[in-house]
């Protein structure tokens, strides 16, 4: 017996499933390369929107510009404003020397003393102020006026600078008043 | 058991597959080609134009901005408040003003202005107006980022007497003076210490030393860049504007009686 094996068959599908591949794997690689292309189309064209928007946006700006520089005198004046009340302002904020305390301070120890002089500025803490007393009742009187004048007009603190008894008789005092700035 | 293959197969033609491997390849260098020169560089493009479209969209926004604000200003307006708030912060060392004002103030209060000392140095020139800066300087101190305040300080001192309730309402007042200042120092004392002035009925006499700071601010160096945005004011300078009214100031006045000599020097006045 003759026995044969028909392999012709095997190799038309071989053969058919070959090309399948090959035609998809041309199809896909056409699609690919038309989908890069159309990217890359897009790309340029989106690139040349872009530009010509820049264009416009510069056209626009430069427009802008010209209308400012027409009007540059007003905005000087508009600066000028602005600079003079800031500085204005920077001066007003700052706060002034207690010269209002220190004016009652010297009217209230008046009253009891002979006042030599009152002090007040920036170099200093507060208001200074001496004087003298006939005798040391009329020191402790006017202490404790002025005590109760400090706390009137909340200040921080009053302080004894010095105290002397002269040969003939009379006190000299001299007193600080500490004030938080007016 | 025998193989019987047919005559007409060519194996070889069979596994040959190139003819399918020439689009591929040929898509593979495009596609490469096409990345690498035409996509990757204009995606870089792209995105620099993008960012430079976006800075452009800003500038453009803060420059209408800065049209529509400077379209709403009113020019009459701005001329009257630098009109005023040149007498309360003069641009140049404008001493004189600041004497007629002191001078003025003691007169309204009755006290005696005694002395009134003050050294302005230059007052027409460079220094006196700081504004005429030289170009060198102005870039320097651009390029240091140094934000000049353009407030300047003189100090003043002078010494005034009178009863010590005017005194005191004097000095009250004086910090609302045009122009601007600010007291330093007060060294009040007793008038008869000093000199032999009797007390009057009102009030003890008293002799004060007051030391004060004028304060002038020298005109804006440069006006900045076209692009710069319009600082606006804000409600509080507004306030402090409105309350500038309330400041005093005092106007020099000079008597039209007043003999300045005399054109036939042997005829009596």
């Amino acid at each position: 017996m003759k026995a044969a094996i028909n392999l012709l068959q095997e190799t038309k599908h071989l053969e058919a499933r070959v090309r399948r591949m090959g035609l998809a794997l041309q199809t896909v690689s056409i699609v690919v390369l038309v989908a890069v292309a159309a990217v890359a189309f897009l790309l340029m064209s989106y690139t040349f929107l872009v530009a010509r928007q820049r264009v416009r946006l510069d056209d626009a700006i430069a427009r802008q510009k010209s209308a400012i520089e027409a009007l540059r005198p007003l905005e000087s004046k508009h600066v000028l404003v602005k600079q003079k009340l800031s500085a204005s302002e920077k001066v007003v904020s700052e706060p002034s020397i207690p010269y209002t305390i220190g004016l009652a301070f010297f009217e209230n120890a008046s009253q009891q003393s002979a006042v030599q002089g009152m002090n007040t500025g920036r170099d200093i803490t507060g208001v200074t102020i001496g004087g003298t007393v006939g005798d040391v009742f009329r020191l402790v009187s006017l202490l404790d006026r002025l005590v109760s004048f400090s706390q009137e007009h909340g200040a921080l603190r009053l302080t004894g600078e010095g105290f002397n008894r002269s040969p003939d008789g009379e006190y000299q005092y001299s007193l600080i008043l500490e004030t938080q700035s007016q | 058991m025998e193989i019987q293959l047919p005559s007409d197969i060519d194996l070889h033609e069979i596994l040959s597959v190139r003819k399918y491997i020439y689009v591929p390849v040929v898509t593979v260098v495009a596609v490469v080609v096409l990345v690498s020169s035409v996509i990757v560089p204009h995606v870089k493009k792209v995105t620099e134009a993008r960012r430079q479209v976006g800075m452009a969209k800003s500038e453009l926004s803060l420059l209408e901005d800065k049209v529509t604000a400077l379209e709403a200003i009113d020019e009459q307006a701005v001329s009257e408040q630098i009109d005023r708030l040149e007498r309360v912060l003069p641009s140049d060392k404008n001493v004189f003003s600041l004497l007629v004002s002191l001078t003025g103030l003691a007169a309204e209060n009755s006290v005696s202005l005694e002395s009134f000392d003050i050294s302005p140095g230059s007052i027409a020139s460079e220094s006196a107006t700081p504004s005429a800066l030289p170009a060198q300087e102005v870039a320097a101190s651009r390029q240091q980022g140094e934000r000049k305040q353009n407030l300047e300080t003189l100090s003043a001192t002078f010494t005034i007497f009178g009863d010590f309730s005017r005194v005191e309402h004097y000095l009250t007042q004086v910090e609302r003076l045009q122009p601007l200042v600010k007291l330093g120092t007060i060294k009040l004392a007793p008038l008869e210490r000093r000199s032999a002035v009797v007390a009057t009925e009102s009030g003890v006499p008293v002799i004060v030393d007051v030391q004060l700071d004028f304060f002038y601010a020298p005109l804006p160096e440069q006006l900045g860049t076209i692009s710069d945005p319009l600082v606006a004011i804000t409600e509080t300078e507004l306030a402090l504007y409105e309350s500038f009214s309330d400041y005093f100031s005092y106007d020099a006045q000079i008597p039209s009686t007043l003999v300045i000599g005399k054109e036939d020097l042997f005829s009596g006045f």
